[in-house]
């Protein structure tokens, strides 16, 4: 092969830059998106806390995140990328979790509907799962279940369950679910009589199975140990399981407390014998 | 100033980069929407009371105002009461407490996300949760990751891909630029340009991208095939016969890539083109292309619609019935290759769709698929009236299906092994193809012969089975080719029962199987040297005879310590010479007495005659002498000269004496 004459300084320079410029115009879908992530993640935890504000760019960086804004450029990215196919239901999972946190159960359902080539752990267990997460959305600040809620609770919990075993190799969505179920399944208990047989006992002791069949047994020595310190402020899933499951077991312990007034007490055998969930047990059943 | 030539190619580059910078923000794009972390809230939880709590509550409620004027509870005391007295209680007890507690019903409500956000302040007093200048390691605190993706591709190979397409497009575009060799350049832009074909980065998984490599690779080749020309014209041929299957198949990439796959096409390359090469006139290589092309292109429907899994048989053996198709135009000249429509076209296809009609051919070896083209291709050579209609399918079928069900049968599998059975068949086949007449006839002659005789071996349930079947099966259909009137007669099952007897011998009486290969061998051969009294009358005079001799050599074992005279080799030249001697002379006794005392008057024959033998070895005879003696002593005995047996009668023994020493003369 003939070397290329043309390697002179003068061509060089300008092909070069020629071919700078176009890179950095061939990047505008995947600024897009960054745009939509981060939006989109500020606008979710805005739901939660009053006082979050957009980071980032200059232009945005102070103004409170907008998720209505955030929807509507997940809609126009989709519009305009109409081949883009697996991006497009990932955004749509996103979006649709953006509307739960935002009380927009019915729009939340056709964005989960529209995401129908979903890749991840996360995404194909949120949708999975998405008729159980809007449930809960809807009924968590109830007094109380009644009958048909707390059959249609029951239903879903057997769904956590179908997608719990899937998730082994993605411990982040997998413990976030864990913890939902978790909080589901014992609002059920607080909602069963006593006066109904063993139902609120059978429906605790399963709670405690389910959710501590999530940890393992370092995880229940280090809550018990106290010292819960993160090796830095980049949480680790790990230290996020952790830290989450004292809020958990504050509430279990009501239950286990309510139990003990309805001569229904839990005993440690009543539970199953995974080191780790008699571990979760010490910790729920004890002082 | 810049040459023309590096001017193109400056502009092929920037079009290249322009068209990688695109696929790759689409791809990073689609990487940031699946991977990008993505918090999702938890609900705030009501912190209202137990159900029994707040059931207490009611109650205690309901005592407390039980005086009061006037009464809170106004007309719905009595209704709440009886509520309340109810195991469970229902659940409108909930709308008495939401109105008569409004505060513990609804309590502020509990964040979990709240709570987490408390146990991190708590935990990592280092970093001022509430500053907003903190605002992405708060976020981050709450990212949940995407996990697993289930695709067996990651982002990072599928960059890899997205480059060496666009390398690959960019190198079929401008293979002059990098290849001088034309030749080279032709075969390099096609196989590049199908290579690139689609974007590769949409590939998820490596299996899919695999069988698209191999199969852009195969079809480019065969785009290019015009570099080839005249290197080979069968080559040229196949090529052009590959192509046109192609061209017509519904989905041509694959139909191609499945060919290619199977066995089938490396034995026809490695064999078939050889053989076409050195046997066939060049100038039948138009009509080759033109057959091979038509058998594939009617392949591919029925490979699609057949579900006894022909697709696989197909795949593997296509190149063995095309093999074996030059193979029988070698042998049976170009008549196969001539006229409108040529037989080698349609007995090709039509031993195809039997084939594909035919279940348990998934045992059939390349020997068994070749040979049984040829021998079909052989058989309708001689009498093309085989292929017509109905009278053709039934023909094609009685031969395929005798092949497959005794091919399939796993009883015989079980003792023959599928190599000692395909071996077998293979030897079978051979002979069918060499001889065709003899299916013409009889179409079904592996179930009639082949089977009848393995089964009688099989019975016998021993060892080391498939020497001695094979002999017996390569012996009938040697005999059945010298002496097609033998198919009408007991010469078939006469074998089978000769080869159960034999087989027997081996597992009980410890003869060696090869000897028994070699016993059936001389009996084939004694049956065919007198057919009229061998295959023809109700009993088996062969089989008698043998027993009285095997009955005979085992009689005669030596006394301790004495050699065993009647064994071995020798066994089988006295069964040999003694067969010999019953097929001359054999007839006037037979018909005037019985075979069973045929059989009990040789037997005494022979035992008379080896106990004279080992008196007089070394000094009369030696043992080579012995067939000789033993044999001429039956003769004696057959032509009514010999009425003595007992070995120490002086008739006897005068007797012995001459026939020794005229054989030792």
């Amino acid at each position: 092969m003939k070397f290329p004459r043309f390697l002179r300084p003068v061509a060089t320079r300008v092909l070069v830059t020629f071919l700078a410029a176009a890179w950095f115009a061939g990047c505008a879908s995947t600024n897009q998106v960054k745009s939509i992530v981060a939006e989109s993640n500020a606008a979710l935890l805005a739901a939660q806390f009053a006082d979050v504000e957009l980071a980032g760019e200059p232009s945005v960086a102070g103004n409170k995140p907008d998720w209505q804004t955030a929807s509507r450029k997940i809609d126009e990215f989709i519009a305009a990328h109409p081949d883009q196919k697996v991006a497009a239901s990932a955004l749509r999972v996103r979006q649709a979790m953006l509307l739960i946190a935002h009380a927009q159960f019915a729009l939340a359902r056709s964005a989960f509907a529209e995401a129908t080539n979903l890749k991840t752990d996360r995404d194909k267990a949120l949708k999975n799962l998405s008729e159980p997460i809007i449930w809960w959305w809807e009924h968590s600040q109830l007094v109380s279940f009644n009958a048909a809620q707390l059959s249609k609770g029951r239903e879903h919990l057997d769904a956590f369950d179908q997608e719990l075993p899937k998730l082994k190799d993605s411990p982040d969505i997998r413990d976030l679910l864990a913890e939902m179920r978790a909080r589901i399944g014992l609002k059920r208990v607080a909602s069963i009589q006593s006066a109904d047989g063993v139902k609120k006992k059978d429906a605790f002791v399963d709670v405690l199975n389910r959710y501590g069949a999530t940890f393992t047994t370092d995880d229940v020595a280090a809550i018990k140990s106290g010292n819960l310190t993160p090796q830095s402020p980049a949480i680790s899933a790990v230290e996020r399981r952790r830290l989450r499951a004292l809020a958990v077991i504050a509430k279990a312990k009501q239950g286990a407390q309510a139990l003990r007034a309805a001569d229904q007490t839990v005993a440690l055998d009543d539970l199953s014998a995974d080191p780790a969930v008699r571990g979760l047990g010490e910790l729920v059943l004890g002082p | 100033m810049i040459s023309a030539e590096a001017a193109g190619m400056a502009i092929a580059i920037a079009k290249g980069v322009i068209k990688l910078a695109g696929r790759i923000d689409r791809l990073t794009a689609e990487k940031d929407a699946v991977t990008g972390q993505l918090i999702i809230p938890m609900p705030p939880d009501s912190d209202a009371p137990d159900v029994d709590a707040a059931l207490a509550m009611l109650r205690e409620y309901l005592e407390r105002t039980r005086n009061d004027d006037p009464d809170p509870l106004a007309g719905e005391r009595g209704r709440l009461k009886a509520l309340l007295a109810k195991t469970p209680v229902p659940d409108v007890w909930i709308e008495f407490f939401e109105k008569l507690f409004p505060e513990q019903a609804h309590p502020p409500a509990i964040s979990p996300d709240a709570e987490y956000l408390k146990a991190l302040k708590k935990w990592v007093p280092t970093v001022n949760w509430d500053d907003n200048e903190n605002t992405q390691v708060r976020q981050a605190a709450f990212y949940i990751a995407a996990g697993r993706d289930q695709r067996g591709l990651g982002y990072g190979a599928r960059l890899g891909l997205l480059v060496a397409d666009v390398i690959a497009e960019f190198g079929a575009e401008n293979t002059s630029l990098f290849i001088r060799d034309k030749n080279a350049q032709t075969i390099v832009q096609s196989v590049l340009q199908r290579f690139s074909k689609p974007d590769l980065e949409d590939f998820e998984d490596w299996s899919p991208f695999l069988r698209h490599a191999l199969s852009a690779t195969l079809n480019g080749l065969l785009d290019a095939r015009t570099v080839f020309d005249g290197h080979a014209q069968w080559a040229d041929a196949l090529f052009e016969a590959l192509a046109r299957a192609r061209d017509s198949a519904e989905n041509r990439d694959d139909y191609l890539l499945g060919l290619m796959q199977g066995r089938g096409y490396s034995l026809l390359i490695g064999e078939g083109l050889q053989l076409a090469g050195e046997t066939l006139a060049s100038e039948h290589a138009g009509v080759f292309r033109d057959i091979v092309a038509t058998f594939l292109i009617d392949a591919a429907p029925l490979v699609k619609k057949n579900k006894n899994d022909f697709g696989t048989f197909f795949h593997e053996h296509w190149g063995d019935l095309v093999r074996g198709g030059i193979s029988a135009v070698a042998k049976h000249g170009p008549q196969l290759l001539e006229g409108k429509s040529p037989l080698l076209r349609e007995t090709l296809l039509a031993v195809m769709n039997q084939l594909a009609a035919t279940p348990s051919t998934a045992y059939f070896s390349s020997d068994t698929v070749l040979h049984l083209a040829e021998a079909a291709l052989g058989a309708v050579a001689r009498d093309p009236a085989l292929l017509d209609g109905a009278v053709g399918e039934k023909w094609l079928k009685a031969l395929i299906a005798s092949i497959a069900s005794t091919i399939h049968d796993t009883g015989l599998r079980a003792v023959f092994g599928r190599d000692g059975l395909e071996r077998i068949f293979k030897d079978a086949l051979a002979t069918f193809a060499q001889h065709p007449e003899l299916i013409i006839a009889q179409p079904g002659l592996a179930r009639d012969v082949v089977a009848s005789v393995l089964e009688a071996v099989a019975a016998s349930e021993g060892m080391e089975a498939w020497p001695l079947a094979n002999a017996a099966v390569s012996g009938a259909l040697q005999g059945l080719s010298k002496y097609p009137e033998l198919a009408g007669t007991k010469f078939g099952p006469y074998v089978a029962e000769l080869a159960g007897l034999l087989a027997q011998q081996v597992k009980d009486h410890g003869l060696a199987a090869m000897q028994a290969a070699d016993l059936i061998d001389a009996a084939v051969e004694a049956m065919l040297r007198n057919p009229r009294l061998f295959a023809a009358l109700e009993k088996n005079v062969a089989t008698a005879v043998l027993q009285a001799v095997l009955k005979a050599a085992d009689q005669g074992q030596g006394t301790a310590g004495q050699v065993k005279l009647l064994a071995d080799a020798t066994l089988v030249e006295v069964a040999r010479d003694v067969l010999a001697v019953v097929a001359r002379y054999g007839i006037g006794f037979v018909e005037n007495n019985s075979v069973k005392l045929l059989a009990d008057r040789v037997a005494e024959t022979l035992s008379a005659g080896l106990e004279r033998a080992n008196k007089e070895m070394g000094r009369r005879m030696d043992q080579t002498a012995l067939p000789a003696v033993l044999a001429a002593l039956v003769r004696k005995l057959l032509r009514g000269e010999l009425a003595d047996l007992d070995p120490e009668s002086e008739n006897f023994k005068k007797l012995f004496s001459e026939i020794a020493e005229a054989v030792a003369a």
